[in-house]
């Protein structure tokens, strides 16, 4: 799909395209990445409804975001990026509200599909660790963010995602204590 | 990955002599990371003394690697209701920037709006395949350098001929090839839009793309907008390879020219061996160049010449033998290509040498991984209820799986094997399991979709897989456009598509049988029939049938068995037995045989041969290759005295002229040579009684668009190109349907 959407020829676009014509697109680049955007916002969100929401937000926005996107990397790198700051625009919208909560307390995992003994626990810690502690794991760990980048994007210094990535590490050797 | 080199070690914080925690935490992302062996090796040293430290990147390793492969449920159509419903209420979202405004650069995007996607979609997809000639771009294209650097910016400049000439922009699309990929099989980066190319000065177009860091090896096509027409350079496509970074002046590097030789392997012989030659000239040191070497050559040669092929080789085995085994720096790749050498050779006290000290040295590795199953193999097989190899791939996967880049590479193997085996002991609950770690190692969508073709064969998984067979089968097409080969257009990828959409309606229907649900799985399988020609679709879906008890769908499937031209007189005269209605069996056959004719036809193609080529006798006369190939339909085919495969085909070549000409098909053979005794000498040793052309001028390779041995053109009595294949197998059955009264089986 995004092999016809940044090849378009804007000399071709007929101004009255009908609305439904977009949404065949939205439901291509949908069939095509939404399991991609829904797994990036789920690693970052820990839970699956605000995953869910993350992706409704990302595909409302694709329309007008689509103009931006530049031929630099792969489609899905670039997509992958957009969720990842659309779901952290989540969490610090959060951050206010549940400044508390970030550190400390657990959020709870809903996990509907299934996994398996050693695997699942692992996924189980990651999922519980505080929300602010798991976005500076996820994004050096999965999405492969210097602290350098994850203290832009998360707009704290550089020091404290690294050591909030430290605090991460040392909660799930805490959690998964038994485990070697 | 990480830029920091990870080997600073912390005297400060109480771990004096350790690595510190961020260099160690880097390692058990980046280990093996080619960007700094030395820095990995050193670490590995410091691990395995340190407990400790050990035990640190081993937790890391594992909770990294599951982390990498958390996966959300399953994006549902419910969800995309969800979308298209706010949509519909005029919601819309303003997505942050993905990067810094501040860098943002001021010129609109060449891509128009969605609207304007959807536009071109919907073009795409009303226009049918016309026919076109056999090369109908053929433009030229130019880089800016001849090798390329990692991370260098390289301009792009292209001349359009034919089709592509005088769009306002085109595409360039790239497949990259790293250090680690291997022959065919599974490559880094398949395939992506690299640049468009926008005109420039005297009807060229032009562009510029970054070649990325961890690729050796990069080749191109270029297309229109709407995926409509490909020029891929003659089937050749465009290539640029990579240069060390150290180099002066600019060389092929030995990664890229041995990723060059994989590229080509299965696409032109004689491409990957003088890759590999080459490879062997400039670097003379590495092993793995020799053992390359060696492999073309005795596939050449063939065993004849072992002996001589060992006599000429141990030498160089020994002499780097010599001298790399002192050496205490070596890479997992070197350990492993002095391995493959010296096994190839029959050497087997070198070779064990070097499988040991990969094993003890790089034990998760890649080649380490590779070199632990092989070892294990021999005792695994008389190993027949799986139970010894199940173990032995379990304790091998659980010090393995820390290494999640090794994964990506022999771990594929080793949880294919490991998935292969719980299905052979039909234990349901281990085949989940390997089917996860499968998913975890390589988890794209037909990895996906293959995994639960191969999980409903065990009864207590049929239900939920056929369930999750149905999504992959609804968006087989959709969700794989993306991943289309460089050298497809869109239409030809769409119809390649719906042909494997096939294969999973096929997996579906079996499994409702086995399930008791007859109607409905002969149902499904008459569906996976709509779009291919199989066999053994059609029996099963005969036996589906006869189950229920309709005889005359049964005799239907039965009619379409009979009419293939691979049965015999007396598989026929059983299958139309078996039928029982032998009022019927006339019309079921007539309608078989114009069915698979149709279904057949779509899958070939419609091109004319460019120009007018000639070609020459063995006697050297000069003869106008339609005079060969018009007024009756005609295979040709391509070979070469200098191709492994085209060599070991010779004598399945000399059945197939009987056989065409037994039917009254034409048949002309073609080699790349000028006339010779030697190839005369060579044609009467090989009691060939078919007639042999030379391609003295490249004519017929250009008009026929061939690139590579062997190759078979299938053209009908007008001289059309109406199969354009490999394999030889279905070469008769092809050419028979272009008869006039299409009597394949006569």
């Amino acid at each position: 799909v995004p092999l016809a959407l940044v090849r378009s020829d804007p000399h071709a676009v007929p101004s009255e395209t009908p609305l439904h014509a977009d949404t065949e697109v939205i439901e291509r680049i949908f069939r095509e990445y939404g399991q991609l955007v829904l797994d990036t916002a789920y690693r970052l969100t820990g839970n699956v409804s605000d995953a869910e929401d993350v992706l409704q937000d990302v595909f409302l926005g694709l329309p007008a975001a689509l103009e931006r996107y530049r031929h630099r990397d792969t489609f899905s790198a670039w997509l992958r990026r957009v969720t990842v700051r659309v779901a952290l625009m989540g969490l610090r919208r959060d951050r206010g509200r549940r400044e508390i909560a970030l550190d400390t307390v657990a959020e709870p995992i809903v996990r509907a599909h299934e996994t398996s003994g050693e695997r699942a626990e692992i996924e189980r810690a990651i999922a519980a660790l505080p929300a602010g502690l798991r976005a500076v794991f996820v994004l050096r760990e999965v999405e492969g963010y210097s602290h350098a980048e994850i203290a832009a994007l998360l707009d704290i210094r550089e020091g404290t995602s690294q050591v909030r990535y430290h605090r991460a590490v040392r909660m799930l050797r805490a959690a998964l204590g038994a485990f070697r | 990955m990480t830029t920091r080199t990870p080997f600073l070690f912390d005297l400060t914080g109480g771990r004096a002599g350790h690595p510190d925690r961020d260099a160690l935490h880097d390692h058990s992302r980046d280990a093996q990371s080619p960007t700094d062996a030395e820095g990995g090796r050193r670490i590995e040293a410091h691990l395995a003394e340190c407990d400790s430290c050990g035990d640190e990147v081993a937790f890391m390793r594992r909770v990294g690697g599951v982390a990498r492969v958390m996966h959300a449920p399953m994006a549902t159509d419910v969800l995309l209701d969800r979308v298209l419903a706010q949509r519909a209420r005029g919601a819309s979202f303003e997505l942050p920037h993905d990067e810094p405004a501040a860098r943002l650069q001021p010129r609109r995007l060449a891509l128009g709006s969605l609207a304007a996607a959807a536009a071109v979609i919907a073009v795409v997809v009303a226009t049918s395949p016309s026919e076109s000639t056999a090369s109908a771009a053929g433009g030229e294209l130019h880089f800016s350098v001849a090798y390329a650097h990692p991370g260098e910016q390289v301009q792009v400049s292209y001349t359009p001929g034919g089709e592509l000439a005088g769009r306002d922009s085109l595409v360039l699309r790239g497949r990259f090839r790293a250090e680690a990929d291997e022959a065919y099989g599974r490559i880094a980066r398949p395939n992506e839009v690299v640049a468009v190319l926008r005109p420039s000065a005297a009807g060229r177009l032009a562009g510029t793309f970054r070649f990325p860091e961890s690729v050796v090896l990069g080749v191109f096509a270029v297309e229109s907008g709407d995926a409509g027409v490909v020029d891929d350079h003659g089937k050749k496509l465009w290539e640029l390879l990579a240069t060390p970074p150290s180099a002066g002046a600019r060389v092929p590097s030995f990664e890229a020219l041995v990723q060059r030789s994989n590229a080509y392997l299965g696409r032109s012989w004689d491409e990957a061996f003088a890759s590999t030659r080459e490879a062997v000239r400039r670097y003379p040191d590495r092993a793995e160049g020799w053992q390359s070497l060696l492999f073309y050559q005795q596939a050449l040669l063939g065993e004849r010449a072992d002996d001589s092929l060992r006599r000429a080789h141990l030498p160089h085995l020994r002499e780097l033998h010599a001298r790399m085994r002192r050496d205490s720096t070596l890479s997992a790749e070197r350990m492993n290509g002095m391995f493959f050498y010296a096994r190839s050779l029959n050497d087997s006290a070198i070779a064990e040498h070097w499988m040991d000290r990969l094993i003890r040295e790089w034990p998760t590795s890649p080649s380490g991984i590779q070199a632990r199953l092989m070892r294990i193999w021999p005792k695994l097989r008389a190993d027949t209820a799986a139970s010894l190899a199940l173990a032995e791939y379990e304790k091998l996967y659980d010090s393995a799986v820390h290494d999640s880049l090794a994964f990506q590479r022999q771990g594929f193997t080793l949880v294919r094997l490991g998935l292969d085996a719980a299905l052979g002991a039909k234990d349901s609950a281990l085949a989940t399991r390997w089917a996860e770690r499968y998913l975890a190692a390589q988890g794209a969508w037909s990895d996906s979709a293959y995994v639960s073709t191969r999980l409903v064969e065990l009864p207590a998984l049929r239900a939920s897989q056929v369930a999750r067979l149905r999504h992959f089968a609804r968006t087989a097409v959709t969700a794989r456009l993306a991943a289309r080969p460089l050298d497809m257009t869109l239409a030809e990828w769409r119809s390649e598509l719906e042909r494997r959409r096939a294969s999973l309606y096929a997996a579906i229907g079996t499994a409702l049988v086995a399930q008791g649900q007859a109607a409905a799985g002969a149902d499904t399988l008459e569906r996976a029939a709509l779009t291919t020609w199989s066999i053994p679709l059609f029996r099963d879906a005969a036996t589906a049938w006869s189950k229920t008890g309709d005889s005359a769908r049964a005799g239907v499937q039965l009619a379409r068995i009979a009419v293939d031209p691979s049965m015999t007189d007396a598989a026929r005269d059983s299958l139309a037995r078996a039928a029982g209605r032998p009022r019927d069996w006339m019309q079921w056959t007539t309608e078989a045989r114009a069915r698979m004719r149709d279904i057949l036809l779509r899958e070939g193609t419609r091109k004319s041969v460019r120009g007018a080529p000639r070609v020459t006798s063995l006697d050297g006369r000069e003869v106008k290759l339609a005079a060969l190939t018009t007024g009756r339909p005609t295979v040709v085919t391509f070979w070469s005295r200098y191709c492994g495969p085209s060599l070991m085909e010779l004598p399945a070549v000399e059945n197939l002229s009987r056989a065409l000409e037994a039917r009254g098909i034409g048949f002309v053979a073609i080699t790349d040579e000028t006339p010779s005794n030697e190839l005369r000498a060579f044609l009467a040793a090989s009691k060939l009684t078919f007639p042999v052309y030379l391609d003295t001028r490249r004519e017929a390779t250009s008009g026929l668009n061939n690139f590579g041995t062997p190759n078979y053109y299938v053209l009908d009595a007008e001289g059309i190109v109406r199969f354009d294949q490999r394999e030889i197998e279905t070469v008769v059955r092809n050419a028979s349907l272009l008869l006039p009264d299409h009597r394949p089986n006569e």
